[in-house]
């Protein structure tokens, strides 16, 4: 044991770093260190030699490392970030319960409330919103919308009128530039979305102000609408994600006024149960895919919500990040690693556009706070 | 946890960073007031974006007169022969006012 430690202490080099060609390795049992053991050891290296002072924050710091920022007198490490929401552009107009499609860097709103029905459509590119020349041939609120930027479809909603609301019938598909009129389908509104122009799917809603609630669903295949398989949970105000073929929807507002936390995944023919929600909710916001997505703001029935949660396929967990905005009936795009919620209300409409994005590897501050 | 109620108004992108989100409590409320974790962090954000601050009840009072704004349209946004359950449906549900979180 003695060559050994006299290796160790040999090891601790003067520049106060560990020359590991012939360290030790494994486990030494205490029993074989002896106050004799660090007889070699002359002197302790000075800290300032472990962590390095630097005028900026180094370019690509390893995982661990440790540095003194000289320019802003911070001493930061390279770590793991929490998961996040920050701001992203305004919306030209205030919208709620409204349509949306699309990427967090390319995304697709339209309709809503403003607080009529409106026709607009504005085109998102990480950082601007910017007013389409046209909109929806016809305005409407608490529609859905499934596709990208430039290949986009809406279908339900509410589109009111005179005496006497009605619910929209419309279908119509976005080219990137213009709407047209497509294939109608069962009325209804309140109804969830999620997959593409030429693949989308349509389930639950209502077919009349707040008297029902559907469990039925509806694929389009870019120009006809057929049958698929029935929900388990008819509800409407809820969220979808995924495909046409793996679908995911979650929570809802269930026949009797109450928020539910079901979840269930689509198959291409038929829903099964999936994790509940941690929380009840309606009216939310979310992205992603079948076994990986998020579910953000809504309301619980009382209060306007800014928390998020996220599913593994199998569960759904809390996610630190919280919304800055508070709301429901938000438009939303993108993944569960990076998405947007824009508009919604809380308490007035807002058209404030925040975007999630799941954080890895990154420098932080020690704080005292 | 202490709060700052301030007014400041939401520019956009870069308006609240994704490390602000990390640093500090805030939330985003009607009439562009914010509540905002009273640490070096949440100060510090309130100084870059030029917010002006309030007390709690100025602030509470901002909020609630943009809610009965919205309350006072909503009330008086109607349509003959429509139902409650049509009118909900229609505009959304009617606002209701809230408190802002409190300082404790």
């Amino acid at each position: 044991m003695g060559i050994k430690t006299r290796n160790f202490a040999n090891n601790i080099l003067s520049g106060g770093t560990i020359d590991g060609t012939d360290f030790l390795s494994g486990t030494l049992p205490s029993s074989n260190i002896t106050n004799d053991s660090a007889a070699s050891v002359t002197s302790i290296p000075s800290i300032s030699n472990v962590v390095s002072t630097v005028a900026g924050d180094p370019p690509s710091p390893a995982l661990g490392d440790i540095w003194y920022n000289s320019s802003t007198n911070a001493l930061k490490f390279q770590g793991f970030l929490s998961d996040a929401f920050s701001s992203g552009g305004n919306l030209n107009t205030a919208l709620g319960s409204l349509g949306s499609s699309g990427t967090q860097t390319a995304a697709l709103a339209f309709g809503g409330n403003d607080p009529g029905y409106s026709t607009a459509t504005e085109l998102y590119d990480g950082s601007t919103w910017t007013s389409n020349p046209t909109g929806l041939n016809v305005g409407r609120s608490i529609l859905v919308g499934a596709g990208t930027q430039t290949a986009s479809v809406a279908f339900g909603g509410y589109a009111g009128g005179g005496g006497a609301p009605t619910a929209g019938v419309s279908v119509e598909d976005w080219d990137g530039s213009t709407w047209t009129t497509g294939t109608s389908f069962n009325t209804k509104y309140g109804n969830a979305g999620c997959g593409s122009q030429t693949a989308a799917l349509s389930t639950g809603g209502s077919g009349a102000p707040l008297s029902d609630r559907l469990d039925e669903t509806e694929e389009y295949n870019g120009s006809t609408w057929t049958a698929g398989g029935n929900l388990g949970t008819a509800r409407t105000y809820f969220k979808a994600t995924g495909t046409q073929t793996a679908g995911l929807t979650f929570g809802g507002f269930l026949l009797g006024g109450t928020e539910t936390n079901a979840t269930e995944e689509y198959d291409g023919s038929s829903w099964t149960t999936g994790g509940n929600l941690g929380t009840s909710k309606r009216n939310l916001g979310g992205a992603g895919i079948q076994t990986s997505s998020i579910a953000f703001g809504g309301t619980d029935g009382t209060i306007y919500l800014a928390t998020t949660e996220e599913y593994n396929g199998t569960s759904w967990s809390s996610n630190t990040a919280t919304l800055s905005t508070a709301r429901q009936s938000p438009g939303s795009a993108g993944t569960s690693s990076a998405a947007a919620a824009f508009g919604g209300t809380d308490g007035s409409l807002t058209n404030s556009t925040e975007e999630y994005n799941e954080a890895g590897a990154g420098a932080k501050t020690f704080t005292t706070d | 946890m202490a709060h700052l109620y301030c007014v400041a108004e939401n520019t956009g992108k870069g308006f609240i960073t994704a490390d602000d989100s990390r640093n500090f409590y805030r939330s985003g409320h009607a009439g562009n007031v914010w509540v905002i974790e009273n640490n070096t962090h949440g100060q510090a954000w309130v100084t870059r974006k030029g917010a002006t601050l309030k007390t709690l009840v100025e602030a509470q009072a901002i909020v609630d007169g943009v809610i009965q704004t919205a309350i006072d349209t909503w009330e008086a946004d109607n349509v003959e022969g429509e139902t409650a359950e049509e009118k909900i449906t229609r505009l959304g549900e009617k606002p209701v006012k809230y408190a802002l979180p409190n300082a404790g």
